[in-house]
């Protein structure tokens, strides 16, 4: 079946095909994953081809944590955003979103975050580790302690929900954060890349420009 | 389809443009010129940052492979000239002197009377005029300098730093602050309105959308040399103008061809098509002038995005620590993503997007051979790998730290930069005083950190007469492949030290002039 190409667009510091690649990663790191929680076993079978209506609450926890939503002078909803998003980016109409669909349920799993990881090659590929002369078992080893401990610092006395979804806003910005700030360059990659597709959703759409000042085009709407 | 020319040149930005109406104008040759993106002018350009996405290289989602550096680029008829900013520095005379000491690089003369090659009047100023005339560089009025700039001025007046006012081709700019989304009103001279048209003029057949997939090489007594070219024609896109080759496949024989597709495309090209490469060379050695936004939130509303975006600069720290500020500003897509933190707080600074100043450092980086692009022929993708070198990095942090003194200088009274790592005792990148500044020392600058761009992509295919440290020679040709050129940006040996549009378009235009002076030499 003929697949037509997306609607990529330009956002100065996202790397799309980089991060639909990461996404494949992550996603293929889980299902490796020798010590699989049943919450893990439960990712895994969500690993093929997630429908819109399993991932979008995923999408929406996303877009709530990233944009003040509970602002009451917030221009856009929750709905505005990820119907602009799934314009923008047609996550459900070509094959090559399939890896964020993914990586989104699976990053859905917050007690998968301080699993070890073993995308090797991919986050090899990403560091240059050979011609670089890194060894990457050892990087990994020290990507994978930093994880455990942001992770233990995330639950410390906050025993509770698994899941990102399920999860207090201020919880979701904390869960956030460890992608953020993870070990791993392709996790850290997700956490721009999704902070990246938001933003471009939220600011591109003209009824944010009065709220941020923003004159906008000088050409007649009939021009634009 | 088939189709025959005496010279084909891919690429029709600063270094393809210039080369192909020069030819023309000069020769009697037939020429083909062949862009990869569409041919969108002014009518088209609707001053939206989403929409104009499509005239950028992966519809300016480009980055290196670890996602972390955007390599944005032209990819539209006009290429880079298309889509800067305007900003016309003229080549830096010194850089070119060392290149013909370390490189051995023959031509390329400065002196006014200097007839390089033997030909009347070749040498590097007369060209430059050329340009300048054509282009119509010159310094903007004192009255076209807005309020973002002035920060920029005054912050380093007070800081004992000197400033310098960018000369810009553009004529009679209007000030609307899109630039980057391509000119609507077609004040800004890049090769999109001046060479390109020139040279259709002239009788060359400008073929867009049309990706070269690989030249052509024969082996000939005496060596290989370039035959031509196979590619694809793509179905003309909505908003382009009409094509003068039906879509479908395309075979150009070609005696000659002068690859003109920047520092990425162009080594990507030649590695695809099999060029030899018996060093190692092609590709490596990648310069991109890193970049790094700094933003100053001010007490009091001021122009920032409407206006030229960029005619204040300070070379102040280019001989001792090769680096410029240079203005810069965008709209809020952009901002939104340069603009740290997430929530409330990332709001509450969009939200002050009138009170906010900007402007960056670009860094003249140091070469690195581990630094490449590269043709990886099992997945068919390009990849670019880019990772910055301690000395580098410690030079960021310094021209991090003195820009941030520099916008408190100015009277932000909040500076931040665009990143997501703690910064010294900092958990965010707030810097509420002055004195907060020397905390950059701690930036690491690891890859999804703190945001570096790329300005500048150069050095990928570099010039030298010596075959083991270069692929073309002085005259811009292959050491290998007979009649086979490289002239744009990856011709440079390493950092022409300054924003290249100039320079490159200086290139071209000298090059031109020279061929068409030794047009004996390509027909043995």
């Amino acid at each position: 079946m003929h697949v037509p190409p997306p609607e990529l667009s330009g956002a100065a510091a996202v790397s799309r095909r980089v991060f639909l690649g990461c996404c494949s990663a992550l996603a293929l790191a889980y299902s490796g994953c020798a010590r699989l929680s049943p919450d893990t076993r439960s990712a895994y079978t969500l690993i093929a081809d997630p429908p819109l209506e399993q991932y979008k609450p995923i999408l929406d926890g996303l877009i709530r944590s990233i944009l003040p939503l509970e602002r009451s002078g917030f221009p856009p909803s929750a709905e505005q955003v990820r119907s602009r998003l799934l314009t923008l980016f047609r996550l459900e109409d070509d094959a090559r979103f399939l890896g964020l669909q993914k990586a989104l349920v699976l990053f859905d799993q917050t007690d998968l975050f301080a699993h070890r990881l073993v995308p090797v090659q991919e986050e090899a590929t990403a560091l240059d580790a050979d011609a670089r002369g890194l060894d990457i078992q050892a990087v990994i080893a020290q990507s994978h302690a930093l994880d455990i401990d942001l992770y233990g610092r995330f639950v410390r006395g906050q025993e509770g929900a698994h899941r990102f979804t399920k999860l207090a806003v201020d919880r979701q910005r904390e869960y956030l954060g460890l992608w953020r700030a993870s070990g791993y360059l392709i996790k850290r990659q997700f956490y721009v890349s999704a902070r990246s597709l938001v933003m471009i959703s939220a600011y591109s759409m003209d009824l944010m420009w009065p709220a941020i000042r923003y004159g906008g085009p000088l050409l007649p709407r009939s021009r634009t | 389809m088939r189709l025959q020319c005496d010279i084909l040149i891919v690429g029709s930005g600063a270094g393809g443009g210039v080369l192909a109406a020069t030819l023309a104008e000069l020769t009697h040759r037939t020429i083909i010129l062949v862009d990869k993106g569409p041919h969108y002018t002014a009518d088209f350009f609707n001053q939206r940052e989403w929409d104009m996405g499509v005239l950028y290289a992966e519809r300016g989602a480009r980055s290196t492979t670890d996602g972390a550096i955007p390599v944005r680029g032209g990819e539209c008829v006009g290429g880079g000239t298309t889509v800067n900013y305007a900003l016309a520095m003229n080549p830096v005379q010194a850089v070119w002197t060392r290149w013909r000491l370390e490189r051995g690089l023959t031509g390329f003369s400065f002196e006014a009377d200097a007839c390089d090659y033997g030909i009347p009047g070749l040498n590097m100023s007369a060209c430059l005029a050329e340009v300048r005339a054509r282009t119509g560089v010159a310094a903007p009025p004192e009255s076209a300098i807005n309020d973002n700039n002035r920060v920029l001025e005054r912050g380093c007046r007070a800081h004992g730093i000197s400033t310098k006012r960018f000369e810009l081709n553009m004529r009679d700019c209007l000030g609307c602050g899109f630039c980057a989304e391509g000119c609507a009103y077609d004040r800004k001279q890049g090769t999109l309105i001046t060479y390109v048209p020139d040279a259709v003029s002239h009788g060359v057949r400008l073929i867009h959308h049309c990706d070269i997939h690989r030249l052509t090489f024969a082996r000939r007594p005496g060596g290989l040399a370039v035959t031509g070219a196979t590619g694809r024609v793509r179905h003309t896109r909505k908003g382009s103008r009409p094509n003068t080759s039906d879509a479908g496949d395309v075979h150009i024989v070609a005696p000659m061809v002068i690859v003109c597709a920047g520092a990425i495309e162009t080594p990507v090209l030649l590695q695809r098509s099999g060029h030899p490469d018996p060093d190692g060379l092609l590709g490596r050695g990648l310069i991109l002038h890193p970049g790094l936004p700094i933003v100053g939130v001010m007490d009091a509303p001021l122009t920032n995005y409407r206006g030229i975006t960029g005619t204040i600069y300070s070379d102040h720290f280019f001989e001792t620590h090769g680096f410029y500020y240079e203005c810069l500003f965008g709209h809020p897509v952009y901002g939104s993503l340069v603009l740290p933190l997430i929530g409330a707080e990332h709001f509450d600074l969009m939200r002050q997007f009138d009170r906010i100043a900007g402007f960056g450092v670009m860094l003249v980086d140091s070469p690195q051979p581990i630094n490449r692009v590269a043709w990886h022929a099992p997945t068919g993708t390009r990849r670019i790998m880019y990772h910055l070198s301690d000395t580098d990095r410690d030079r960021l942090r310094f021209a991090a730290r003195t820009g941030v003194e520099i916008m408190f200088a100015a009277g932000a009274r909040e500076v931040l930069l665009s990143s997501t790592e703690s910064i010294g005792p900092l958990s965010s990148p707030r810097f509420r005083t002055p004195a907060e500044a020397a905390h950059c020392a701690a930036l690491a600058f690891g890859p999804h950190q703190t945001t570096v761009t790329s300005s500048h992509c150069q050095a990928t295919v570099k010039m030298g007469e010596d075959p083991k440290r270069s692929m073309i020679d002085s005259r811009g040709e292959s050491h290998y492949v007979r009649n086979l050129l490289v002239c744009d940006s990856s011709a440079f040996p390493d950092s022409c030290g300054a924003n290249p549009m100039l320079s490159i378009m200086t290139m071209a235009r000298y090059q031109g002039r020279r061929i068409a002076g030794e047009l004996a030499r390509y027909e043995r």
